[in-house]
């Protein structure tokens, strides 16, 4: 029983250490030398702002994102189909710049990874 | 009211330390995610540490409930991160300390009450007891 113990007891103690090795990749870079055509948007109260923002057609753009709040937030671009074409790095209290690789021209909609209430859309044309 | 004063072996005590610490450790990284369902979440976990080693009778009386509805409710936890995400660092972290919770609910719900399937007959038996003997004394004064 005491064997047992132990056991389970280590298996408790390695869960939390492998957790505490678990990272995040997404691709994010700190707000410094940015496109003055960059995209600003700020999550603030569980909000996006604005939550209707506009990017050109197949070309690359960025998006400073910047979180005001204590909150983890994010910005995960999806498709008119619900397909993910990107996905920036989770953060808070921090400014970010995202860099979105060329998306066609249509309407994408963006939401908060953490708060899936949290929504936008960015209209590429 | 309250309970009688029962020992406990420093294992079981340094177990129980740690569930309470781990239910508000991920208690307290739920509460710094904002919005409605984690503070719940947070609060939920709350409510189970402090009812893990409240000295009420009834609470007392009823720790292996208790148990089973802090195991499950870590489980019901995880299982929702698992389907929705978001895969992080800090949610992984969380979900570590929950599956740590798990591991020790379990060694203290063995330690402290046997076979759960034992438990669970048994509270069965005693529940069909009380509704058997109440329905007797009501058809009695009927």
């Amino acid at each position: 029983m005491k064997r047992l113990t132990l056991i389970l007891g280590l298996g408790a103690l390695a869960a939390v250490l492998a957790a505490c090795s678990g990272s995040s990749a997404s691709p994010a870079a700190p707000a410094g030398s940015v496109d003055p055509n960059a995209i600003v948007v700020t999550a603030k109260d569980l909000k996006f702002n604005p939550t209707e923002v506009s990017a050109p057609a197949d070309t690359a753009f960025e998006i400073v994102f910047d979180n005001q709040e204590g909150a983890p937030h994010n910005m995960k671009i999806s498709d008119s189909t619900g397909a993910e074409v990107f996905k920036g790095e989770i953060v808070t209290n921090q400014k970010v710049t995202y860099q979105v690789p060329a998306l066609a021209a249509g309407s994408y909609p963006f939401i908060c990874e953490v708060h899936p209430d949290m929504k936008g859309t960015i209209t590429v044309e | 009211m309250f309970a009688r004063p029962t020992t406990l072996r420093p294992a079981d005590v340094a177990i129980r330390v740690g569930i309470v610490g781990l239910a508000l450790a991920t208690g307290y990284i739920h509460s710094t995610l904002g919005g409605l369902l984690f503070t719940l979440n947070a609060v939920g976990y709350v409510v189970a540490a402090i009812a893990m080693v409240i000295p009420l009778a009834l609470a007392v009386r009823f720790r292996w409930a208790i148990r089973l509805g802090l195991m499950g409710y870590a489980a019901t936890t995880i299982i929702g991160w698992a389907i929705q995400g978001p895969y992080y660092s800090t949610a992984y972290l969380a979900k570590g300390i929950e599956v740590a919770l798990i591991v020790l609910v379990a060694i203290d719900f063995v330690r402290m009450d046997g076979n759960p399937v034992t438990v669970i007959r048994r509270e069965l038996g005693s529940l069909v007891a009380l509704v058997t003997r109440r329905s007797g004394q009501a058809g009695a004064a009927a």
